[in-house]
This record gives C-alpha cells, sequence and structure tokens, in this order.
C-alpha cells in the first residue's frame, strides 16, 4: 500500500462516517430537535468532530510530494489510525443516539467527559501517521 | 421550586388569612388561577347521589374519595378565598390516547430513558412527554383564570401537589357552604420536549369528558 493510498483511505473513512453524522445535526437543528440546546449541540460537533476533519483537510491541503507513491513506511502507525477512528466514530454515533434516547442536556454534558480522551488519542494517532507520510 | 415563582396576588392574603384563621394552608393557590386547558362547573355536592354538602370539609371528603380511588398517590390543598384548590399530582400521558400511563410511568415528569438503538441514532424528530394535572377549585368568589407563561405553568404544576398542604385544617373545612360557592374542575395539559419548549395546551387537546372519566367517577353538574 502507498502513503497516497493509505492518506485516501482514511481521509474516505472520515468522509463517509462524517457527513451522515453532520447530516443528522443539521436535520435535527431543522426540526427544532434541540429546542433551546442547539447551540450546546453544535458546540459538541465543533469540539468532538470537527478538529479530525480539520486535521485531514489540513494535511490534503499541503501539496502532494513525490513520497505520496511510495509504500507505507509503518502499517501499525496506519491502522492504529484507522482503528481508533473507527472506534471513535463509533463512539461519536452512540452519543448521537443517546442524545435522542435519555437526558439531552446530560448526555450532551456528559460524553464530553470520555469523548475528549479518545479524542485526543485519535488525533495523536492520525497527527502521527500524517507527519510519518511526510518523512 | 420555590414558591416565589408561583404568580400570586399578595392583596388577596388578609381576606384570606381572615377567613382560614391565618394559619391553615401552606400557601396561595396562583389567584386569579392560571388559565387551564379546560375548565367546568361542578355541584359543591360533588356527587350525582351525595346529599347536598354542608361545609368545605365534606367536599374534600367527596374529592378525596375521588382522586383516592382514581389511584393519585399524592395531592395538595391551597388557600383560595371562601374555599381550597385541590390539585394532583402531575401525571404523564400516552401522546395518542391522552390516558395517562400505568404504573410508575404515570409519574414520570421527565421523558424516560428510551434505550440506544439504530433509530435513536438517526431520529431528526424528538418525541415529546405529556402532561396533566386536575385542579379542583372550591370558592365563593370565582375569578376569571389569567394567561400565564406555559414553561413557568409547567414547572409550577410539577410540583404542585406536593408542595400544598395534604389535608385542610380544622378551620377551612369547617367553613360552610353558601349559595355563592362554585366548585370547578381545571386540567392543565402539557406538552414538554426535553430540552426543548413547552406548550400548555389551551384549548385541550383531549376532551376534558375523557379526562373526568379517568377519574372514574360521575361528577354532578352546577343546579
Amino acid at each position: 500500500m502507498t502513503i497516497k493510498t493509505a492518506k485516501i483511505a482514511l481521509t474516505a473513512l472520515w468522509g463517509v462516517c462524517a457527513i451522515p453524522l453532520l447530516l443528522v445535526l443539521v436535520l435535527r437543528q431543522l426540526n427544532g430537535f434541540y429546542g433551546d440546546q442547539a447551540q450546546a449541540a453544535w458546540s459538541w460537533a465543533a469540539q468532538f468532530v470537527f478538529p479530525n476533519l480539520t486535521l485531514i483537510g489540513g494535511a490534503w491541503s499541503v501539496a502532494g510530494s513525490p513520497e505520496d507513491d511510495k509504500p507505507l513506511g509503518s502499517a501499525i502507525v496506519f491502522w492504529g489510525a484507522m482503528i481508533v477512528s473507527a472506534f471513535y466514530i463509533v463512539i461519536l454515533y452512540i452519543v448521537l443516539g443517546a442524545h435522542a434516547s435519555g437526558q439531552l442536556r446530560a448526555s450532551l454534558e456528559q460524553s464530553g467527559l470520555f469523548l475528549g480522551l479518545i479524542q485526543a488519542l485519535v488525533v495523536g494517532w492520525m497527527g502521527k501517521f500524517f507527519i510519518e507520510a511526510k518523512r | 421550586m420555590s414558591r416565589e415563582t408561583a404568580p400570586q396576588a399578595p392583596s388577596t392574603r388578609p381576606a384570606i388569612a381572615r377567613e382560614t384563621g391565618d394559619r391553615p394552608l401552606k400557601d396561595l393557590f396562583p389567584w386569579p388561577p392560571p388559565t387551564p386547558s379546560a375548565q367546568r362547573a361542578l355541584s359543591p355536592d360533588v356527587n350525582p347521589d351525595s346529599p347536598p354538602a354542608k361545609t368545605v370539609g365534606e367536599v374534600a371528603r367527596r374529592l378525596e374519595r375521588i382522586l383516592r380511588e382514581a389511584r393519585f398517590d399524592s395531592f395538595g390543598y391551597y388557600r383560595v378565598p371562601g374555599g381550597f384548590a385541590l390539585v394532583t399530582r402531575i401525571e404523564n400521558l400516552d401522546g395518542t390516547t391522552g390516558e395517562p400511563f400505568a404504573g410508575a410511568a404515570r409519574w414520570a415528569t421527565q421523558k424516560v430513558y428510551a434505550g440506544l438503538s439504530f433509530a435513536s441514532i438517526f431520529a431528526i424528530t424528538r418525541s415529546a412527554g405529556y402532561y396533566r394535572v386536575f385542579v379542583f377549585l372550591l370558592t365563593d368568589d370565582p375569578k376569571e383564570p389569567q394567561p400565564i407563561d406555559p414553561e413557568k405553568t409547567f414547572e409550577i404544576a410539577r410540583t404542585w401537589a406536593n408542595e400544598g398542604s395534604p389535608s385542610l385544617p380544622a378551620e377551612v373545612k369547617a367553613l360552610t357552604i353558601g349559595p355563592n360557592h362554585v366548585l370547578v374542575v381545571m386540567v392543565y395539559e402539557f406538552e414538554k420536549f426535553e430540552g426543548g419548549e413547552t406548550n400548555h395546551f389551551q384549548p385541550s387537546r383531549w376532551p376534558l369528558d375523557q379526562h373526568l372519566s379517568s377519574l372514574g367517577a360521575k361528577l354532578k353538574p352546577p343546579q
């Protein structure tokens, strides 16, 4: 697997999974689902979804280099980034479901306690992957 | 909820205090009462088959019997001019039928955790909780209800029964029923979205007769 293919795979994972999540948030907002908690809901998305998308966007915004066509140096870093990303995305969807199933305010506030920790792991692993890809 | 949030008319306090001996019930009922979703005047005799009620205490006892048979586990009394307001604990209604839920779900004032499901993840609309409170108002000085903010009314209604007095004091019970006394049943219906808006149905979403039939008792119309 080349570096470029690995970057596309990681980007595709996030793109395919984040778009429906954001679409659900937009539709909920338009339907008044969040009521007076709309700001909290979007702060939740801004805090726990967008930083990862921004990191991927930032990595792609850098002009492609000849190294992109080289074989992947560390498969562990790539697969680690994929696995922690997939795990994190599953958690995001579970929290999205909890918004609808239980106490909205509580699920928005309390999810921050564990999402922040997992997100740090994800961003760290993704950052390592993109930095390794540039070496 | 603190009592300070309940809309009250301080000017009515001295008059009521004189009538009830200045000590009896915990607090004044909001006066004039908040606009209900539905209301109906009844005879102070309460039941069609009962003899005429002579005292306020008799009316209260008949109403309490109806509420106990309808399995209300708590209710509260408040002072009103010449009588009392008997408020039932807020009930959680089935949004489709308008009937109260069975068992403990009847008394839930927040949406019960529905559990995670695939549908809940992609749900884009939020279901509401529906609630009801009965107020039986016995007074010799009926006032026209006045509208207040739905959110505030709901917050009052949530703890209304618990914050009222559990029984009538002797001096209020002893008040005689006069020709000016009227018994009014008021129903307050609410739709509450968790973390969202509260709607106070005006007029009621479900017919008053349906609410009254859920009490399981026949009530006597005014003479």
